[in-house]
């Protein structure tokens, strides 16, 4: 099956909730600053609890947050 | 780089360093006969076992000096949390661990298997524990900086 991969809005997310910085997103859902930095990047897909956990503090929907970026091999 | 990086290439470091100090004097008294009343096997027993709270006792004294320097040059502090991140990438660096580690053994029966040799045995399993060492906090290392 092709790999997905999927984007997110987290940077804009954060600029547009009175900036909030990577460590405030981190301490908000319980992860350190550098998973929140992997996850922004790319390089790390959330489990789906934490997936929620970052939509509702920015108190918005997944959907919002996360999105199908391209299928690829 | 982040304070997870850091602290896997000071463990990298501190794994290597620990090892060629205390083989270093391992093979030393090896080679100078000084193997004690038990004879080889035993001796090359006793070293495998005191080796591994040496390494142990060696990683957190580094470790400590590490978080210290760091947080009085940096102000970065050890983040208190180990995250679904950290998990599954120190998950990821034990199977590299167990690889090496499988793939060393496997070496250490072929090599005492083809001299017939147990100090030879022994000598791969040295560096192999050392090389498995090794590629568990190069993995974390190469993890946290491309991503799991």
């Amino acid at each position: 099956m092709d790999k997905l991969k999927i984007g997110n809005h987290i940077r804009r997310l954060r600029f547009n909730h009175d900036e909030m910085t990577q460590q405030q997103l981190a301490d908000k859902v319980g992860v350190t600053r550098q998973t929140i930095v992997a996850i922004e990047k790319g390089n790390y897909s959330p489990s789906l609890e934490l997936g929620f956990r970052i939509a509702s503090a920015f108190e918005t929907t997944i959907e919002e947050v996360f999105f199908i970026e391209a299928k690829s091999r | 780089m982040s304070f997870q990086e850091k602290s896997a290439v000071v463990s990298l470091l501190a794994n290597v360093f620990g090892y060629i100090v205390y083989f270093g004097e391992v093979f030393r008294r090896f080679l100078e006969g000084d193997v004690g009343s038990g004879g080889e096997l035993a001796f090359w027993a006793v070293a495998i076992l005191i080796f591994i709270p040496v390494i142990t006792i060696i990683k957190v004294i580094v470790h400590v000096i590490f978080v210290v320097i760091n947080t009085i040059t940096r102000g970065e502090k050890d983040p208190e949390i180990t995250d679904e991140f950290d998990r599954l990438i120190e998950l990821k660096g034990v199977r590299n661990f167990c690889y090496v580690f499988m793939a060393g053994f496997m070496l250490a029966m072929v090599t005492l298997a083809a001299t017939n040799q147990p100090v030879s045995m022994f000598v791969v399993l040295l560096f192999t524990i050392m090389a498995a060492g090794t590629a568990l906090d190069a993995s974390m290392i190469v993890f946290y900086r491309r991503g799991a």
